[in-house]
């Protein structure tokens, strides 16, 4: 049984739309979760595949203001290399995949999986991250939602509806800290800190919950209710979200 | 089907592909066989290429993907035939190529880090490197191939990577490691050398030579069992058990029979049910037979319940779907506790299974064995001062070769049975194919190419059965190659066990007596099961002297992954144990942990009294004092002293050391462990080799031994070359066949240098003899003893000399004709141990519980380093894998038997950004019985990193964990009760 029944590359994010409210559409920006789940998952779902890469979404551009535009389709590792992306978040997308999955991996993919140890999308969230998401039939520009509103409330993104860019604000200082089995390890528990230019605190924390969350302050950490698994139970994360959590803003402060 | 254009390799090409044709598999299809398979996720990088000058994994890039790129391969960098690149050379050069699986991909990524980064830093190396795992070097040798590298396509010539002679301490004791000039300008990657007086000088052992290998694997060149195009291949896939323990009532294959593409559906009812072992080891295997090619009953997740060949990997997926299998579910036991425990489900309850210790109580074993009677062992515990007791827990873990497990077999012109496969006992795989596929030994061929890491884990016949039965059944080539989940889940891993110790102690810190008893896990089969627990009894009480020891194993069967056997082989169990008692031991005696260990630990021509009361064929009924083997070499002391320098032991104790400044939360400790090993298994591990001399003057070495990318043929080499006096160059080796090659155990138990070795000198020097004899008469020497063979030429006394291949046309075209050649087999009655000291110094924050291991020091005794690269790089290896044991590893399944963590990102092996430097010393010892010197070196450097982890988490905090792995959780816990877990205010 073939597993993939049509492949497209659109050239417009409209083109991309209209082949996304197919059935049995589904979004490749690099590959590296859904190609890896087509081939190597248990799922037997056969697929039409919209390969997001000739879109054009590929670029990094600066706003006024300090607002920075990324597109879907950027890369991880051309987060890592650009020097107009704030450190901690070129850091954490250099956390978020090793070498080999770094050039294949996009940040439209990131967010869409939404994967709840995403250090990657705690930075996001600590800048202030808001996510475009085009919609068949409506100028994508008026869809734009804050990342934290698309983690709680909007994923997983089907049917016609495409990730084109994640707009951060990349003012003020920021930092993070995690703890893993080794340093490179994807984090049990991670937290990112900011300090916006205006002096107000954002803090950010994945392995905390179903997906990363922004809190209001160090005092909400003891409200978490994390899932435990076999890397950290709900009480060991609680008690290191309030440790790095701590450090974090403690870092920025 | 789509046609797509890609640039491959500097070459348009167009070609036809699936849409669900991963950039992977049309890549082997066209040649590029560099590119490897190591998971559905591409995250172990074997199947790292370059797509537009980036480092991608064709594993989860589909085929369509790459439509309009450019892609390049290994196979874009060959300059031409026996030439290499300048990355390819510095990977040859520096040692980093092991099983060499991955190398495609290191040499890849190297390439896209030197053209944006032509002076990398280590970091941005390491960084470059992170996603391609290798199981195999430590990544130490990877990073120095990467710098030497930007060295060479800067035009620069660095010197060759040899080791850094090091002065003796504990015979000299004034001279000191810094005292040496020129070390700080040594490569980390270079072998420390302490050099033994008692060693003649050499012209080829004792070398860093090249691997015999490098060009085929550097290259990618055909070299692993995959890399063979069969015409009229099928494609083999397993259906296994969803149920940690059901019986499987009934199996309705008529609709999977009836897809299109299937060429046979194999199960237990179409199968003729033959009991075996799976494990490979010596005739006769050990007992119990409690397997069969497919059974009516599975005992874990993932055990096989039947096999499809069809035309492709997806018809044979999509019929293992259409199999209708009714399961009777049956309560699972998922502890060696609640196995044990009166009423507990039976995992093996069929009337047909022999040499169960007791079934009904789920015991596949029990193994006892003592140097003193029951009372005698009482009394010495009465005797003692102090008696101490602890209870120490280890975790399966799996081997992660990153080649998985993969077989091709098909019927030769003679219909003989042929089987490719990546495994460490072809010889033994052969031997008990033979009854499961009702052929006679001589109609089966099993041939070992190169392979990409094994461990242990293809010690055993885990697959070639099935493909047999597949091959049989069709008549058409067969392939079978396991994914990685089912890499995780249905081949092997290491024995779990329970380890407690009893531990009486006199006031001047000498053991009197010591008790260890094991509960060990061996999952749903019995494989190895007795002989991995008797080495653990053996390990645990054999590197001290004691005058009182005693042994008890209980060998439980459980519904988990199968256990087996593992680099170490029930050592690292023992010496987690052992080594973390001992140092619990010396603080509550307010003793030195090296000290409590100086007083006890064996010297040459001490008694390893356990020994033949649980040797691998079981304990000898009646021991006389000749069944007792010695230590003979034994370089431990020097060991020990060279890696407490090198490690910086006298910081311990030092606050501004182990409290640094700036961290409140971080403390620093610095711990230690010793190990010992075997040199194969006495009596039972045999090898045998032939050499014959060819034209040139050269020779072909066919020695039944299996490399396994341990480097194991270029040591043979280099034996065989100092014997006929040519470079390893000269000697052609071909290893590991049945059909072309002599008999040789395979690649377990340490043996290949020191037992097949040992038949590669006497096959030598049985064919120095006929070429000295000729030489002497074409030389007209009386006497042919005069003659010496060096440098290609036979050279008498009188210096006169005449090259060897002279002599070769001689034999072979002109007078007296001849083949010259030589062929021995060699037995040890000895099994002499190589030692090691280990040591690690960690960082432990004690707010988090993570622990990071900044540098591991391992000072090993392997006798004589035949080649001293290959077994340093075989240290750093062993030591990367025993840091996962004792940081990250373990096989974690829920309450119903199923996985959480069969993929690598989960269970996490290190990598090459979060592997720690290390600085491996070699202490020379000269093994009479062992060839030129050699003991074994391939399994000693896993044993005792984890225990030198944990006590120098121990020495950071105070806090004593025995329980692996050391996760952060868990040490957070156990700091939680301590005041230890307060950072400084």
């Amino acid at each position: 049984m073939e597993r993939v029944l049509a492949y497209a590359r659109p050239t417009t994010v409209e083109a991309a739309l209209a082949l996304l409210e197919r059935p049995r559409a589904i979004a490749v920006g690099g590959g590296t979760s859904v190609v890896a789940d087509l081939l190597g998952g248990s799922s037997r779902q056969q697929h039409e595949i919209v390969d997001l890469q000739a879109l054009g979404l590929d670029r990094i551009e600066r706003r006024g203001g300090g607002g920075l535009d990324i597109g879907a389709t950027v890369t991880l590792q051309q987060l890592v290399d650009s020097g107009d992306v704030p450190a901690v978040i070129r850091e954490a997308a250099r956390r978020e995949r090793p070498s080999t999955l770094r050039n294949q991996a996009t940040l439209g993919g990131i967010v869409a999986t939404g994967e709840p140890d995403s250090e990657l999308i705690a930075a996001l969230l600590a800048h202030d991250a808001a996510v475009t998401i085009a919609t068949k039939g409506v100028t994508p520009g008026h869809l734009r939602h804050a990342l934290v509103k698309v983690l709680d409330e909007m994923l997983p993104l089907t049917g016609a509806h495409l990730v084109t860019t994640v707009s951060i604000d990349t003012r003020g200082k920021s930092a993070a800290f995690r703890t893993g089995r080794t340093e490179a390890d994807r984090p049990i528990v991670a937290a990112v800190a900011r300090v916006t230019p205006e002096g107000t605190s954002r803090l950010a924390l994945c392995g905390v919950g179903d997906r990363p969350v922004l809190i209001g302050g160090l005092e909400e950490v003891t409200e978490l209710e994390p899932p435990g698994d076999f890397r950290g139970s709900p009480d060991y994360r609680r008690a290191l979200a309030a440790v790095l959590a701590r450090r974090a803003l403690q870092e920025v402060s | 089907m789509m046609e797509i254009s890609i640039d491959l390799n500097g070459a348009g090409r167009k070609v036809e592909v699936g849409l669900d044709e991963s950039l992977l598999r049309l890549l082997r299809r066209l040649g590029c066989l560099s590119v490897r398979y190591g998971s559905s996720t591409g995250e172990t990088g074997a199947a790292a290429v370059l797509v537009d000058g980036d480092l991608v994994s064709a594993e989860v890039m589909l085929a369509v993907q790459a439509d309009g790129h450019r892609v390049e391969t290994l196979e874009s960098l060959d300059p031409g035939t026996a030439e290499l690149h300048p990355i390819q050379q510095a990977f040859v050069e520096t040692g980093a190529l092991q099983g060499g699986y991955s190398a495609g991909a290191m040499v890849l990524a190297t390439k896209a880090l030197l053209e944006r980064r032509p002076d990398p830093s280590d970091e941005e190396i390491r960084d470059a490197l992170s996603g391609i795992l290798d199981r195999e070097t430590g990544y130490v040798k990877v990073l120095e191939a990467v710098r030497r590298a930007a060295a060479l396509l800067h035009g620069e010539k660095p010197p060759p990577l040899a080791p850094l002679v090091l002065e003796p301490l504990t015979t000299s004791p004034t001279t000191r490691r810094g005292d040496l000039d020129g070390e700080e300008s040594v490569s980390p990657a270079a072998p420390r050398l302490v050099p033994s007086v008692d060693v003649p000088p050499m012209a080829v052992v004792g070398k860093p030579e090249r691997k015999v290998d490098a060009l085929r694997m550097v290259k990618g060149h055909e070299a692993f069992a995959d890399d063979v195009e069969l015409r009229g291949l099928l494609h083999a896939k397993i259906l296994r058990s969803p149920y940690a323990h059901a019986r499987i009532r009934s199996i309705d294959d008529s609709a999977a029979r009836a897809l299109p593409g299937v060429h046979a559906v194999l199960h237990y009812g179409n199968t003729a049910r033959v009991k075996y072992a799976s494990g490979g080891q010596s005739w006769p295997n050990p007992k119990p037979y409690d397997q069969v090619s497919f059974d009516d009953k599975v005992r874990h997740v993932g055990d096989r319940v039947a096999a499809v060949a069809a035309e492709s990997p997806e018809i044979a997926e999509e019929a293992c779907r259409l199999l209708k299998v009714t399961y009777d579910v049956l309560p699972p036991v998922l502890s060696a506790k609640e196995a044990i425990a009166p009423g507990a489900p039976v995992v093996h309850d069929e009337p047909d299974t022999e040499g169960i210790y007791d079934a009904s109580r789920n015991l596949s074993h029990h193994i006892e064995g003592q140097t003193v009677p029951d009372d005698e062992l009482a009394e010495a515990f009465a005797r003692a001062d102090r008696i101490f007791e602890e209870t120490f827990s280890v975790q399966a873990v799996q081997h992660c070769p990153i080649e998985p497990h993969v077989a091709v077999g098909w019927l030769d012109g003679d219909e003989r049975l042929v089987i490719r496969t990546s495994n460490q006992v072809p010889f033994h795989t052969r031997r008990m194919l033979s009854p499961l596929l009702a052929l006679p030994v001589k109609s089966i061929r099993v041939i070992k190419p190169r392979i990409g890491g094994g461990f242990g884990s293809k010690q055993e016949m885990v697959i070639e059965d099935v493909v047999g039965h597949l091959v049989l059944a069709t008549g058409r080539p067969v392939r079978l190659e396991l994914t990685r989940e089912e890499e995780f889940v249905s081949t092997r891993r290491r024995h779990s066990q329970t380890l407690t110790f009893r531990t009486g102690v006199s006031s001047d810190g000498k053991l009197v007596a010591q008790d260890l008893s094991v509960l060990a896990d061996t999952g749903a089969y019995g494989t190895h099961g007795f002989t991995v627990q008797s080495l653990t009894g053996q390990r645990g009480l054999s590197q001290y002297n004691c005058p009182a020891k005693r042994f008890r194993c209980d060998v439980a069967y459980t519904n988990r992954p199968v256990a087996g056997a593992f680099r170490g082989y029930g050592a690292p169990q023992a010496l987690f144990a052992l080594e973390s008692h001992l140092d619990d031991i010396a603080r509550q005696l307010g003793i030195d942990p090296v000290e409590l260990r100086r007083r006890n630990w064996v010297r040459s021509g001490d008694p390893l009294d356990i020994v033949p009361r649980l040797g691998e064929r079981g304990a000898v009924e009646e021991v006389r004092p000749e069944d007792i083997p010695r230590i003979g070499s034994c370089g431990l002391a020097e060991c020990v002293a060279q890696g407490l320098v090198a490690i910086g032991w006298e910081r311990r104790g030092d606050p501004s050391w182990s409290r640094p400044p700036g961290r409140p939360s971080i403390r620093r400790g610095i711990g230690m462990g010793l190990a010992m090993q075997g040199s194969g298994i006495p009596l039972v591990d045999m090898g045998a080799a032939s050499i014959k001399m060819n034209d040139d003057g050269s020779f072909n070495l066919l020695a039944g031994a299996a490399d396994i990318g341990t480097g194991a043929d270029t040591a043979l080499a280099q034996i065989a070359a100092e014997v006929l006096g040519v470079t390893p160059a000269d000697i052609v080796v071909y290893s590991g066949d049945t059909d072309v090659t002599p008999f040789d155990v395979g690649a377990y138990a340490s043996s290949t240098t020191y037992v097949s070795g040992m038949a590669v000198k006497k096959a030598a020097e049985a064919a120095r003899e006929r070429i000295v004899a000729r030489a002497a008469r074409l030389l007209g020497v009386e006497d042919a003893c005069e003659i010496h063979l060096r440098d290609h030429h036979a050279v008498g006394a009188d210096g006169r000399s005449i090259s060897l291949e002279k002599i070769a046309l001689n034999a072979l075209h002109t007078e007296d004709q001849e083949q010259i050649i030589g062929t021995a087999s060699h037995v040890s009655p000895d099994s002499p141990a190589p030692f090691a000291a280990q040591f690690a110094e960690v960082e432990v924050d004690v707010e988090t519980g993570q622990v990071t291991v900044e540098k591991v020091v391992t000072a090993v005794d392997c006798g004589v380093a035949v080649n001293p690269l290959g077994a340093s790089g075989q240290v750093e290896g062993a030591v990367a894998q025993a840091l996962g044991y004792a940081l990250t590893e373990e096989l974690v399944l829920d309450d119903h038997g199923r996985p959480l963590n069969a993929r690598f990102g989960p269970y996490w092996i290190l990598r090459s950004d979060d592997a720690p430097p290390q600085e491996v010393i070699l202490v020379e010892t000269m093994e009479p019985s062992g060839p030129f010197g050699a003991k074994s070196v391939g399994e000693v450097a896993i044993d005792s990193v984890a225990p030198a982890v944990r006590n120098a988490v121990l020495d950071a905090t105070g806090v004593a964990i025995d329980e692996l792995p050391l996760t952060p959780e868990r040490v957070w816990r156990a700091l939680q009760t301590s005041s230890a877990g307060d950072a400084d205010v």
